[in-house]
């Protein structure tokens, strides 16, 4: 945003104001609407290959089953979250958190090494556009075709296809709002509910809302997301250095541009023919022949593009390619051997990254592998304080919650630590269902003179009657009256 | 971000949104990314059936609170979003 120019400080001026007639098209002036020309080539079908990785396991796996239940769902009703053979409780938060570190840390190495890569590739932004625009192009025709539809007047056949297509994106978006909830809510209900017409408000409300999300950016706002929304597309700068992956025009070769038509007149011309097909193929609507922009998201189409015209004018590939700042400057490709490539690949920055993301990675690794299936909370009972019992005994209540997080049934026995001649009385074993929990009522009866007044401490140990090595070990205080 | 397009020139495809689109881009999506953070840290250490609402425990669903926590969050966000734009705006040039 451009600040308003100041006046402090400057003696005052006299401004002759010319009025001009209001504008209304001001406010949509600066857009154009960016038609881009599909072309095949190695990163299309890389891009492809990642749009069918991402969406296949998107769109399945809130199908997939596991142990009888949805193998992936953060249930948020039940507060628990399964993966696969995982199950996360509220207390397991910090799994979470580690698991976002491990994201972003693994975002900064993928960054500093290729570059813009996951903008390019796998960014459901990037790829939901992609779909949407495969859609537009089968619907309404290539980039010319398209161009004259924009331009027509309104017809039936223009109204046909515009209906079509946003009749197609809208249900495309609308399954994809579905899937959404279907990872937060079982997913087989919901389905059913969707056919009988029996979906909750809430559930409703939220398929629509990110169904309308994705129709509102992959349709319309497309590579405005990435150019103004995007915080990542502002920061990676500050994840670049010399030696990381660019895409890049080689302007050494290519300039001065020119058509063959220039050559034959005898002007000096580079290889590049400015055929305008990088322009056109790229979806951020940039050229890329002015050097490394940020809107550049990095889909190395414009490489696809030009490879294909140096290959009919019979010149070598490569004029826009894959590079890096520093073999820019140098005027010689990006990497000429596996040397080169481990050379550029091994540096400062690539090896901090990579060894805190190992030190992340096995840290959590270990937590999980090594965690105990049981969590207890124990709560003193605040409404009965220490009472005298039966048989001169003290008696304090507890509120004891067990929670199973493993996959099947369990019970447990438990006892108490630090009293000197503390009883449970009517205590059996504690059984547990898989991934469940269960509150229970704990009477725990001491004899009266054999504890001064006061707050003792109390330890209670929960122990699985199948599992020596799964035990927990909580503490509380025992209360004894004056 | 104020680009001049220049219709002859068919390198040039800029768009910068303006209008509605300008505010949806400045401050209703970067707060919605700061109360879907908000959210995920708030819902992830307090349970929804143990919040009260004016003195009685909230009578709602979980998802019915988990939905409205998100939109209080987002206005909250949004708010403060809107004023930071406000005022950018009107900083005078440095």
């Amino acid at each position: 945003m451009e600040p308003r120019s100041s006046t402090a400080g400057r003696p005052a001026r006299v401004i002759p104001i010319t009025e001009v007639p209001a504008d209304e098209s001001d406010l949509y002036a600066a857009r154009k609407k960016i038609q881009p020309r599909s072309i095949k080539g190695r990163f299309n079908s890389l891009r492809w290959a990642m749009v069918w990785i991402t969406q296949l396991v998107f769109y399945g796996l809130p199908w997939l089953p596991w142990n009888g239940r949805q193998a992936v769902l953060f249930d948020l009703v039940e507060r628990k979250f399964y993966i696969f053979g995982l199950v996360l409780w509220p207390q397991d938060v910090v799994y979470l958190t580690l698991l976002l570190i491990i994201s972003a840390l693994g975002l900064f190495l993928v960054t500093a090494v290729a570059g813009r890569v996951w903008c390019g590739y796998a960014c459901p932004q990037s790829v939901y556009t992609e779909i949407f625009m495969w859609i537009e192009r089968h619907v309404e025709g290539d980039r010319s075709a398209r161009m004259k539809l924009d331009a027509a007047s309104m017809s039936l056949s223009k109204f046909g296809r515009r209906l079509a297509k946003h009749g197609i994106w809208a249900a495309l978006a609308l399954w994809t709002g579905f899937t959404f909830v279907g990872f937060f809510s079982p997913i087989q209900e919901l389905a059913a509910e969707v056919g009988s017409f029996g979906l909750g408000p809430w559930e409703a409300f939220w398929m629509l809302f990110y169904a309308a999300f994705t129709y509102l950016f992959a349709g319309h706002m497309r590579e405005q997301v990435c150019k103004y929304m995007c915080p990542y597309a502002r920061f990676q700068g500050v994840m670049f250095d010399p030696d990381t992956l660019i895409v890049s025009y080689d302007a050494n070769r290519g300039e001065p541009r020119g058509s063959k038509k220039k050559a034959k007149e005898g002007q000096p011309v580079g290889d590049c023919v400015d055929c305008d097909w990088c322009v056109q193929v790229c979806p951020t609507g940039i050229d890329i022949r002015n050097g490394l922009q940020y809107e550049c998201i990095g889909c190395a189409l414009c490489i696809d593009a030009c490879d294909q015209v140096m290959d009919k004018v019979g010149r070598p590939r490569g004029l826009i390619a894959y590079s890096t700042e520093r073999a820019q400057l140098a005027g010689k490709p990006a990497h000429e051997g596996w040397r080169e490539v481990l050379a550029h690949v091994l540096r400062p920055r690539v090896i901090l990254y990579t060894s805190l993301l190992l030190f992340i990675v096995s840290g959590f690794a270990w937590a999980l592998l090594t965690r105990t299936p049981v969590k207890m909370n124990v709560m003193r009972d605040r409404a009965s304080l220490a009472r005298e019992v039966e048989g001169g005994k003290i008696e304090n209540v507890y509120q004891l919650r067990v929670m199973n997080t493993s996959e099947s049934p369990r019970r447990f026995v438990l006892d108490v630590e630090g009293l000197p001649g503390a009883t449970l009385p009517g205590l059996r074993e504690i059984e547990v269902e898989a991934a469940g929990s269960r509150d229970v009522a704990l009477r725990v009866q001491v004899d009266a003179d054999s504890l001064a007044p006061g707050s003792h401490t109390v330890y209670f140990n929960l122990q699985a009657v199948d599992a020596p090595d799964v035990r927990v070990h909580e503490k509380s205080s025992f209360l004894q009256p004056r | 971000m104020a680009d001049a397009i220049n219709d002859d020139d068919p390198h040039d495809t800029h768009r910068t949104p303006g209008g509605a689109a300008r505010l949806f881009a400045l401050v209703s999506w970067p707060s919605f990314l700061v109360a879907a953070v908000a959210e995920l840290v708030f819902f992830s250490v307090i349970n929804p059936q143990e919040l009260y609402l004016l003195g009685e425990p909230v009578g709602f669903s979980p998802v019915a609170t988990y939905s409205i926590g998100f939109f209080g969050f987002w206005a909250v966000t949004g708010a403060s979003s809107l004023m930071t734009a406000w005022l950018a705006e009107k900083l005078p040039a440095r």
